[in-house]
């Protein structure tokens, strides 16, 4: 399965990817190693092999993995593909740390929630 | 990477704004917060930034300036190794609510843009979001408060109505001279404007004034050049110039962030002066670069404004009479008066000090009228009050500057 990118906006902001999903609003932020899923997959490589290609790689997480690619699929963000996925991870970079996504989907709470005093100290869109 | 921090401090914001006006007028300081910020946001360092914390230690009470220039401030220090060991998660929360904020605001506006197109309508975009996609910002860096878009004026009625027959879309009531404010889904917040900013309308002008307007040209010409510029990043940022420049006075918040977006662009005083030359504009251009001083002398693009400005001689005669009355409410301002914003706006629409001090009056009382919940009483001595104010506090100030004047005068012959 591939990311159906024509529906999210994203940004790779080298310690973080975070995705915008456009009809919904919602805000996903991937963090530590678990960036080199996202990338793998915003480079069109197909979902299995994804992680079977990040299971190998230092301060991978099994569970967190699959967590996250199914969360993908329930959120309707994995598609069969047209294309033939691509095939070679060589320019994947992962980045160091444990491996964490998140995923808010309430917008109005994510717009109104205040980024100084409503949050902890991870900071927006983490409450306090 | 250099970490840095300062100290903590447990009050609740309206005391921490009360205890910053209490220093201030203490220890009056050279360089506000605001400016202060952003001069690390055009010249960042860490050691500007530790200038900044130290006056404001637990990131609270922060100015709406600040709020603007903190993201972009945070990802320049970040990108230089910089890293606030306390708030660092804060501040970066700052910039993906942005950066959150803008993209949702990008892709409505941008299917909102592309229904219009498809109706007829001809619309630009202005200000922030222009900017942002013009020149390629990071969404995360520019703080919008809404989506700004400019239709041919001889459209705006009709466009006005289509957009509030769309579903979801509503008016906020806020209908002002050259824009009305309309809402999408109690999210998106949509400034729908007719003119470019007030003074493109000779009816928002004192009788005789031409500035603002280039000679020869009416609203529907105005539309014209801007939209045969479109592409042109210089006419994106010139019309966001003269927007926050005629809008706010010089030591407002957008008159502080319109200089950092002009450093930010790097686009030379060249490209936009026969614009703002055209309309009479360049002495308000060089009291806004005046009024900050320790932000122009951060930025070789605004230094290079300020050098090229000061050559009044080549001003016109409207520049000329622009610039006196700009000197009378300078003047005025230093003594302390609490001027709003329309201030600096009707001295540029060309209103002499007697006819802002009416204007206030009236403005007063209009607001105070509108407001259910100001009890009567409360009404009548808001307006008596502001009435005095503009009236005979401004005369009895006049008389004693006289007299002061004409004391230094005669002191000066006796020597």
């Amino acid at each position: 399965m591939l990311l159906e990118q024509n529906k999210l906006d994203v940004e790779d902001f080298g310690d973080e990817v975070v995705m915008l999903e456009l009809e919904t609003g919602t805000y996903w932020s991937i963090k530590g190693a678990l960036i080199g899923v996202a990338r793998a997959l915003l480079a069109s490589h197909d979902s299995a092999t994804t992680l079977t290609w990040w299971n190998t790689q230092p301060e991978a997480e099994t569970e967190v993995g699959n967590a996250f690619v199914q969360q993908l699929s329930e959120h309707g963000l994995l598609v069969d593909g047209d294309q033939a996925p691509n095939t070679t991870f060589a320019e994947i970079h992962c980045e160091p740390g444990a491996p964490r996504f998140t995923v808010q989907d309430d917008l109005a709470d994510l717009v109104k929630l205040d980024p100084i005093h409503d949050v902890g100290i991870e900071g927006w869109p983490h409450k306090a | 990477m250099r970490r840095v921090s300062a100290p903590n401090s447990t009050l609740t914001v309206p005391v921490k704004r009360m205890q910053q006006r209490i220093d201030q007028r203490a220890n009056p300081t050279p360089v506000t917060r605001d400016a202060l910020l952003a001069q690390v946001a055009i010249a960042p360092t860490a050691e500007g930034w530790t200038a900044w914390r130290a006056r404001c230690p637990d990131v609270d009470g922060l100015s709406p300036t600040e709020f603007r220039l903190l993201p972009l401030v945070w990802h320049q220090l970040r990108a230089q190794g910089v890293i606030d060991s306390v708030y660092d998660g804060k501040l970066r929360g700052i910039h993906r609510k942005i950066w959150y904020q803008n993209r949702l605001r990008l892709n409505w506006a941008g299917r909102l843009v592309e229904q219009l197109h498809a109706a007829g309508f001809q619309v630009l975009f202005l200000k922030g979001l222009r900017l942002i996609q013009q020149f390629g910002w990071d969404p995360g860096t520019r703080p919008c408060a809404d989506v700004d878009l400019w239709v041919r004026p001889s459209q705006y009625a009709v466009a006005k109505d289509f957009l509030l027959n769309q579903p979801g879309m509503q008016a906020t009531g806020e209908v002002r001279a050259h824009a009305c404010d309309l809402v999408f889904n109690s999210v998106h917040a949509l400034d729908l404007h007719r003119l470019p900013h007030l003074l493109a309308d000779p009816a928002n002008h004192a009788r005789g004034s031409t500035v603002g307007l280039p000679p020869g040209q009416a609203p529907e010409s105005l539309f014209d050049a801007a939209w045969a510029q479109q592409d042109d990043p210089a006419s994106g940022l010139t019309l966001s110039l003269l927007n926050a420049f005629i809008h706010d006075g010089p030591d407002r918040r957008t008159a502080i962030s319109a200089l950092v977006d002009w450093h930010r662009t790097g686009i030379a005083w060249a490209s936009i002066a026969p614009t703002v030359e055209a309309t009479s504009l360049r002495p308000a251009f060089l009291a806004q670069l005046d009024a900050h001083p320790e932000i122009v002398a951060q930025s070789p693009v605004l230094r290079a404004a300020r050098t090229a400005l000061a050559g009044r001689s080549m001003w016109s005669r409207a520049e000329q009479a622009l610039a006196e009355n700009i000197k009378t409410f300078e003047a005025i301002r230093a003594q302390g008066y609490p001027w709003s914003y329309h201030h600096w706006l009707w001295t540029l629409a060309g209103y002499t000090p007697w006819q802002r001090d009416l204007k206030s009056i009236r403005y007063g009382v209009d607001f105070t009228r509108k407001d259910p919940n100001i009890p009567l009483h409360s009404r009548a001595i808001s307006i008596v009050r502001g009435t005095a104010y503009y009236t005979l506090h401004r005369r009895a100030s006049e008389i004693a500057r006289a007299t002061i004047n004409r004391r230094s005068a005669d002191a000066a012959r006796t020597k």
